[in-house]
């Protein structure tokens, strides 16, 4: 098979995972809306709260409403996508605790991939609500904005996918990874939603690699001529880095686990 | 031997029951403590929150007075800070919940009948667990705010005014969390409920900054509701300990928890009607 074909393979694979989750969560239709608006409703509390306290404590290096309320858009959207697609990514550690992972070692398909989109977060399509929501209501961006802020959407997705597969991955070595896994990406999420101009030292080297933070503020106030900044492409980059190197293999799974 | 038995599954008396919540409790403490490194881990991200907003303070007050704004110094408000992610952190999170589990897969009907009232079981269980993290993540949260700005004027007074207003909260927070549990007879799932009251425990309970540092709308809401007193009053008392704020947020907690009992009560004793038990 060429390499086109076995795209549209795992494409429509994916796709029909997730329709078959879709309609498995709308057979409680009730639970699932509430969820969903839930966590909607959870994220606006946030956006509310961060909102209220850079008006109160305006931040050194021009980070206001805008730039606020895009940060927590693409993080919301981002993490939203990613559990919505991968929703078994955060239960990684359990399944391989529990033994679970041999329902999948036999079947045809790619073991990881296939854990990963086997389930759909209730909850995340709520959090994909509101960041597209949040970003077009309020930030009213233009067309090519939109586009990047898509871009950054689809980046940040991979990334936390393949950095909860790595964390959740620890289960291998250390049995119950399940608290460690979560904390860890709890801390992706948390340093995620800051402003990395609060940090300085080691924390501020570590952040710098990332350009997620640069690039999603790029996409409420760049003209279009400035919304990557040039090295934003380059190999060294995490979210390419990892696209290129690890996350489509992780993804498409070239290789059984 | 039969009557032994009897006497067990008798309701008994007030200080019976509280005796068998009290065995509870110190059951579950026990089984905790042999899962406490797991805990030890969970408390990375208290020392990630602390850390963050030991640097988001820094920056703030580059550009405003934090004292001047808040009331508070910036080691008073890592320790207000250490003092609140404690008592959240030591909460059971929305999806760790037993009652709604055990109402959606029927399990309740095994739990009633045992010789304590179900809601009581959980109480018991519930604080015992609660407890533990609280000391656990108490102590990590002091070290650390040592570490990152140092020590400030605590007492022995202080230590006993605020955790004697949260035990109380502790109680009134398990009231009204167990009261949206149950409401899981009708709906399927309550995680959606729970998060939002978490939320609202989190936010206009002042738990990352404290009220004072709100600006004026968001203030006021926040203090025309109880949640202040479940998170900011006990807080307030760790870092400035006054004996009649003690008093206040003690009634307060204390009417937040009796206020609590009749939705609880009304919803348990309806959805119990929804369960059915056969076979012997």
């Amino acid at each position: 098979m060429n390499k086109s074909v076995i795209k549209q393979h795992y494409g429509r694979f994916i796709w029909g995972y997730l329709l078959a989750n879709t309609q498995g969560a709308l057979e409680y239709r009730l639970s699932f809306v509430s969820q969903v608006f839930a966590m909607l409703l959870n994220d606006v509390i946030w956006l509310v709260f961060w909102l209220a306290y850079f008006t109160r404590f305006p931040l050194v290096a021009g980070w206001g409403r805008t730039e606020v309320v895009t940060l927590w858009a693409v993080t919301a959207a981002a993490f939203g996508l990613a559990t919505t697609i991968c929703g078994n990514a955060t239960r990684l550690a359990s399944i391989i605790a529990r033994g679970q992972l041999d329902v999948y070692l036999p079947l045809p398909k790619p073991v990881l991939l296939h854990v990963l989109i086997s389930t759909m977060s209730l909850t995340a399509p709520g959090d994909v609500a509101f960041g597209l929501g949040a970003y077009l209501v309020i930030i009213q961006p233009r067309p090519s904005q939109l586009g990047l802020f898509v871009l950054c959407m689809i980046t940040g997705a991979v990334l936390v996918v393949a950095f909860t597969v790595l964390t959740q991955s620890l289960a291998f070595w250390l049995g119950n990874a399940e608290g460690l896994g979560a904390q860890l990406v709890a801390a992706l999420i948390n340093f995620s939603t800051y402003p990395t101009v609060i940090f300085n030292g080691i924390v501020k080297v570590a952040l710098f690699y990332d350009h997620s933070s640069r690039l999603y503020c790029l996409c409420a106030r760049a003209a279009p001529a400035q919304l990557l900044p040039p090295n934003a492409a380059r190999p060294g980059n995490l979210h390419h880095g990892l696209w290129c190197s690890g996350g489509r293999r992780l993804l498409l799974g070239s290789t059984p686990l | 031997m039969a009557a032994d038995r009897q006497a067990l599954r008798r309701p008994g008396g007030l200080l019976l029951t509280a005796g068998k919540v009290w065995a509870v409790l110190c059951i579950t403490l026990r089984s905790r403590l042999a899962y406490v490194g797991e805990l030890l881990l969970r408390t990375l991200f208290l020392i990630l929150i602390l850390f963050t907003f030991t640097q988001l303070w820094h920056a703030t007050n580059l550009g405003k007075n934090v004292l001047v704004a808040t009331g508070f110094t910036i080691q008073e408000l890592i320790w207000y800070l250490v003092f609140t992610e404690a008592l959240m952190l030591s909460a059971a999170n929305a999806r760790e919940i037993e009652v709604d589990s055990e109402v959606r897969s029927g399990d309740i009907a095994y739990r009633l009948g045992r010789p304590l009232p179900y809601p009581l079981f959980h109480l018991g269980a519930r604080l015992g667990e609660r407890l533990l993290r609280f000391g656990l993540y108490l102590l990590v949260g002091m070290v650390v705010a040592l570490v990152v700005v140092g020590p400030i004027q605590l007492s022995l007074a202080g230590l006993w005014l605020s955790c004697s207003v949260a035990l109380v909260s502790f109680v009134g927070d398990w009231i009204w969390t167990f009261a949206i549990s149950v409401t899981s007879f009708w709906i399927e799932d309550t995680f959606g409920l729970h998060l939002l009251y978490r939320r609202a425990l989190m936010i206009l309970g002042g738990m990352l900054i404290p009220l004072s540092a709100y600006p004026e709308w968001l203030g006021h809401i926040a203090r025309a509701l109880p949640f202040q007193y479940l998170v900011y009053y006990p807080a307030r008392l760790f870092v400035h300990p006054d004996g009649q704020v003690w008093l206040l947020a003690l009634g307060a907690n204390l009417a937040i928890a009796l206020a609590g009992l009749l939705p609880l009560l009304v919803i348990y004793r309806i959805g119990l009607r929804f369960v059915s038990t056969q076979g012997g």
